[in-house]
């Protein structure tokens, strides 16, 4: 009961610092020096929600990773619930990054989608998480599940890694946002960028509690289900 | 403008997708351990009488 109140007050929390980040990224962050066009004046500003939902898509990754590895030393349902939980939640944000990375592609590059290495790699991390969702429900036995289902989750995150560098390892058209040498913001577009990015991070958590709880829910049904021979 | 409008909206619709698809699920979960909960008492108070 303790648990289910701080669940809500995170997700009041979460509401208020999402409308929070919507005000920084439309109304307080300047526009970007190097703007060419006016379009591209308003345009620059789908990186404040672009980027943190790119980290929140890198996060739930990582996090289904350790928890893969987690179950495979444990075996325990919980590390299980937590991984699967956190791809459904990273599917959904690395599809914002997709959608929102073309729409500003079209102001900037002219074009809806380009074979760009980073574009590339980032469609194929989330072909591979949501074939994680999918294939999930292919095998029966769910113990065999769990344990394919870590080793995939596991094995996929490689992706991760290869996506985050890929503007740094190849010639690429991407912009990229932060290097050896800074941030390439200025200070008042970098304190509403933060700002995004610690949103986004709550809204993860957040949305990553409520889903654990509705897998443990999906058990508690098939728990009951088993006792009436169902 | 547009694109600006366009991407934020469509952030937003992926989100609710998600609270959406999640509160639904969570409403009928709830009520079926309801359900099965009522059938087990049932079940229990049939044995015992």
């Amino acid at each position: 009961m303790k648990g289910e109140r701080w669940l809500w007050v995170l997700t009041v929390l979460s509401l208020l610092l999402m409308l929070g980040a919507v005000f920084m990224a439309l109304v307080q962050a300047p526009p970007a020096a190097n703007v060419r066009t006016e379009t591209e004046r308003y345009t620059q500003r789908i990186i404040y929600f672009h980027v943190p939902s790119a980290w929140v898509g890198f996060l739930a990754f990582f996090v289904t990773m350790v928890a893969s590895v987690g179950y495979l030393v444990r075996r325990e349902r919980a590390w299980d619930v937590v991984a699967l939980s956190s791809v459904e939640v990273g599917v959904a944000f690395t599809t914002a990054v997709l959608v929102t990375g073309s729409i500003w592609a079209k102001t900037a590059w002219n074009t809806w989608w380009t074979w760009d290495p980073r574009l590339t790699t980032s469609a194929i991390t989330w072909v591979i998480y949501l074939a994680y969702l999918m294939l999930r429900g292919a095998v029966e036995d769910p113990e065999q599940e769990a344990r394919f289902a870590s080793v995939y989750g596991i094995v996929g995150f490689t992706s991760v890694p290869i996506t985050f560098m890929a503007i740094r390892w190849w010639r690429t058209i991407h912009p990229v946002l932060f290097d050896t040498s800074g941030a390439g913001l200025s200070p008042n577009m970098l304190s509403a960028f933060l700002f995004c990015l610690g949103a986004f991070t709550v809204l993860y958590g957040t949305l990553l509690w409520h889903r654990v709880r509705l897998e443990f829910l999906a058990d508690e049904v098939r728990a009951l289900r088993r006792q009436l021979n169902l | 403008m547009t694109y600006l409008a366009a991407a934020y909206a469509v952030f937003w619709f992926l989100t609710f997708v998600l609270v959406f698809s999640m509160f639904q699920r969570q409403q009928s979960l709830s009520r079926q351990v309801e359900d099965l909960r009522r059938a087990l008492e049932e079940r229990e108070e049939k044995g015992r009488g």
